[in-house]
């Protein structure tokens, strides 16, 4: 299962990638509007790719124990519980008591659209809850990263 | 009890709400419905108000056979003075401020 979505994540990837080339170049006729889009394209990548690598890396390590954590019968259920099991199965070790109390809300829910709204909902809280239990010295330490990458970029793009 | 900061009308709804039965025990959904919001600002609400120890929580102990347990909430003492701050403060406002909307919260994302 885990190949099977580390595919699904390159491909997605590669998917958009080639689309985005794509439309890109079928839209610039121009031949210097063609350059300024490779160089962008040049920029997005180093910038991006990062991300992606470190993503690839972190995956393995973080799937197993969030698969671990999911229901047994998670096939059996539909949409918006599969939704939910996902989500409490990635939330942080000192929220998963809210993920369990998100659960038990949507078997109250009977209506297929509120369940969804109420599913994706939780997901959007459980996003919020991710983003305020990290620690906060990442956020120096990627916006560093950053913007050391964007300014080694755009120096090696202008120069002629 | 000091405030630093105001909590948003969101944030005040959840609380005014939990006052109308301060020794009840209320669920997530009911207040969504109750005040027509999102789980997704419901729930961050909820959250922070309980880690800011103004809500106890507790699970449900005698549920229905086949359904989980759900996660119950009420206000805790330093709630129950802040809901009445609150109450008070929106009391003492003019009737075209913020005392004059209608109990239901907007629906847009705010933070507490």
């Amino acid at each position: 299962m885990e190949h099977r979505y580390r595919q699904l994540g390159f491909a997605t990837v590669a998917a958009a990638w080639a689309v985005f080339w794509l439309v890109g170049t079928a839209a610039s006729d121009r031949a210097d509007y063609q350059d300024v889009y490779v160089q962008w394209a040049i920029t997005v990548a180093i910038l991006g790719g990062p991300s992606v690598i470190a993503a690839g890396l972190l995956w393995p390590a973080w799937w197993p124990r969030a698969a671990a954590r999911l229901p047994a019968g998670l096939a059996r259920l539909d949409g918006p519980a599969r939704l939910l099991a996902v989500t409490a199965a990635a939330l942080p070790a000192g929220r998963r008591d809210w993920g369990t109390a998100m659960t038990a809300e949507l078997a109250q829910v009977r209506d297929r659209s509120a369940r969804w709204w109420f599913a994706a909902g939780c997901a959007r809280a459980a996003l919020v809850m991710a983003r305020h239990r990290r620690p906060r010295r990442t956020t120096p330490g990627s916006g560093c990263v950053t913007s050391t990458g964007a300014w080694w970029t755009t120096r090696s793009l202008a120069r002629p | 009890m000091t405030r630093s900061r105001r909590p948003s009308a969101q944030t005040t709804a959840v609380i005014l709400a939990l006052a109308e039965t301060p020794a009840g025990w209320r669920y997530g959904y009911e207040l969504c419905q109750q005040l027509g919001l999102k789980a997704g600002s419901m729930y961050p609400i909820l959250i922070r108000l309980a880690d800011r120890r103004l809500l106890e929580t507790t699970w449900e102990t005698d549920p229905p056979s086949g359904r989980p347990p759900r996660h119950l909430y009420r206000l805790s003492g330093p709630g129950r003075s802040l809901a009445a701050e609150l109450a008070a403060e929106l009391a003492a406002e003019p009737a075209g401020g913020r005392a004059g909307r209608p109990a239901t919260a907007r629906p847009r994302w705010e933070g507490a």
